[in-house]
C-alpha cells in the first residue's frame, strides 16, 4: 500500500528547485517557529495578561474567519429548480449557448493553481464539462475532487485553432500537474464550457 | 494637538495596525505573482505504479474497483469513481485519487498537499472567506489610502520642492503612471 507520506514528489520538483528559499521557510516553520512562539506566549501572558487576552481574542477572530474559507456554497446562490443533464448539453450544445443552466455531477478535476475551474462528470460514461469561473470571484478548493456538486452558469462555445488548443491543453496539464503529450492535439478544436456563477459542493 | 502631530500619530498607528495584513499580502502577493512558475497553494504529488491489467472489466470498470484497491493494498473504501475514457477509471479516496488503466495496469496516484502557511495566506489574499474578509480587506484598503495621504505630509522642509520627500513621492507616483502609459 502506498501511504500519502511515501509518495514521491514528481511534479513540484521543478518548481521547488527554482525556489530553494521555500525549503528554508518550511524548515523554520516546522522546527524553530513553534519554540519561539511558545516562549513569546509564555513571556507575554505572564507580563501583560490583559494584552495577551486581547491578542488571544484577535487570534480567535482570525481563526474563525479563516475557518469559513471552506464554505460549501460558492458565488451567487443557485436559482434554477431542476438541473439539466450534461449529456443533453453536450448532445445539442448550440441550443444551450448563452442560456443559464444548472448542472449536477461529480467533481473530477479542479484547477490546482487558482481554483478557477473544475470539471463536472456527466450523467453518461466518459462525459465531463468544464465549469470556468472568474479568477478570485470563486475559488474552488482541491478537496472538492470526488465530491458531488451543483453548478449554475451560462453555456459558452470555445473555438480554438490548433495552436490555441495546444496552449490550452498544455496550460491545463500544468495546472493539474499532469503530463502533456502534444500529439493528442491534432487540429482546431471546438469545446463547450459553462461560465459558472454559483455552485454548491457537497460533503466539504 | 496641532495637525502635524495628529498626522504623524495617524501615520504611525495606522502603520502599526497594518503590519500584519501588509506582511500577509506581501508574502502571498509574491507567491501568487509567480503563479505561472509554480503552484503557490498546493504541492501536487504523484507516484506511478503498476498492477496486473484487468481487461475483462473494461465494459464494467466500476466492478473492478475492489480488485484494483486490493491489488494496491488499499482498504476497499472509496468516495467516488469516474471513467474519463473507455480504458481508465479514476477512484477518489479520501485526500487522494487513483487513475488506473485497466488495459495496461498503469496506476497513477495523486494528491494535492496544501503548502504550510502559504495556503492559508493565499486563501485570505484571494478572499476565499468572502463576506467577513471582504470587510477586513476594505478596511485595510482604507488604511493604506490613509497611510499614503498622511505620508504626504510627513516631511517638514519649508522648501518642499527641493526636499527628498517630494522627489521620492514623485518617483512613487511615476511608477504606476508609467505602467498605465505602457498599457
Amino acid at each position: 500500500m502506498i501511504e500519502p507520506e511515501e509518495m514521491e514528489t514528481v511534479n513540484n520538483s521543478t518548481t521547488d528547485r527554482f525556489y530553494p528559499c521555500m525549503n528554508i521557510v518550511k524548515c523554520f516553520i516546522d522546527s524553530i517557529a513553534p519554540i519561539v512562539l511558545e516562549s513569546a506566549i509564555k513571556f507575554y501572558t505572564t507580563r501583560y495578561p490583559m494584552k495577551a487576552a486581547l491578542s488571544l481574542l484577535l487570534a480567535g477572530l482570525l481563526t474563525m474567519a479563516a475557518a469559513t474559507a471552506e464554505a460549501r456554497n460558492y458565488g451567487d446562490p443557485l436559482t434554477l429548480k431542476t438541473p439539466t443533464p450534461v449529456s443533453a448539453i453536450l448532445k445539442n450544445p448550440n441550443a444551450f449557448i448563452g442560456k443559464t443552466v444548472q448542472v449536477r455531477g461529480l467533481v473530477v478535476e479542479v484547477c490546482a493553481k487558482r481554483g478557477c475551474w473544475l470539471y463536472l462528470s456527466g450523467d453518461k460514461p466518459f462525459q465531463k464539462i468544464q465549469i470556468k469561473v472568474v479568477d478570485g470571484v470563486i475559488v474552488f478548493p482541491m478537496n472538492a475532487r470526488g465530491k458531488m456538486a451543483t453548478v449554475e452558469g451560462i453555456v459558452e462555445k470555445l473555438e480554438m485553432t490548433r495552436q490555441q488548443a495546444l496552449t490550452f491543453h498544455r496550460h491545463m496539464a500544468e495546472e493539474t500537474g499532469q503530463k502533456f503529450d502534444p500529439k493528442t492535439v491534432t487540429g482546431p478544436e471546438i469545446s463547450y464550457q459553462i461560465r459558472g456563477t454559483g455552485a454548491t459542493v457537497e460533503g466539504l | 494637538m496641532n495637525w502635524r502631530r495628529l498626522n504623524y500619530a495617524l501615520h504611525r498607528d495606522i502603520g502599526y495596525i497594518s503590519i500584519g495584513l501588509t506582511l500577509l499580502y506581501a508574502v502571498s502577493g509574491l507567491a501568487v505573482n509567480h503563479i505561472s512558475d509554480w503552484n503557490p497553494s498546493y504541492r501536487i504529488e504523484t507516484v506511478q505504479t503498476r498492477i496486473e491489467p484487468l481487461p475483462a472489466y473494461l465494459d464494467r470498470a466500476e466492478e473492478a474497483i475492489p480488485t484494483i484497491l486490493k491489488r494496491l493494498g488499499e482498504k476497499i473504501e472509496y468516495e467516488n469513481s469516474f471513467r474519463p475514457d473507455p480504458e481508465s477509471i479514476r477512484i477518489f479516496l479520501k485526500g487522494r485519487s487513483i487513475l488506473a488503466n485497466l488495459a495496461t495496469g498503469d496506476v497513477v496516484y495523486d494528491r494535492a498537499v496544501p503548502r504550510p502557511l502559504l495556503y492559508e495566506l493565499n486563501a485570505l489574499h484571494l478572499n476565499r472567506p468572502k463576506k467577513a474578509w471582504t470587510l477586513v480587506a476594505d478596511l485595510y484598503a482604507v488604511a493604506l489610502a490613509l497611510l499614503g495621504v498622511t505620508g504626504l505630509f510627513m516631511f517638514r522642509e519649508r522648501s518642499w520642492l527641493i526636499s527628498r520627500g517630494f522627489w521620492l513621492i514623485a518617483a512613487g507616483v511615476a511608477i504606476p503612471l508609467v505602467g498605465v502609459l505602457l498599457l
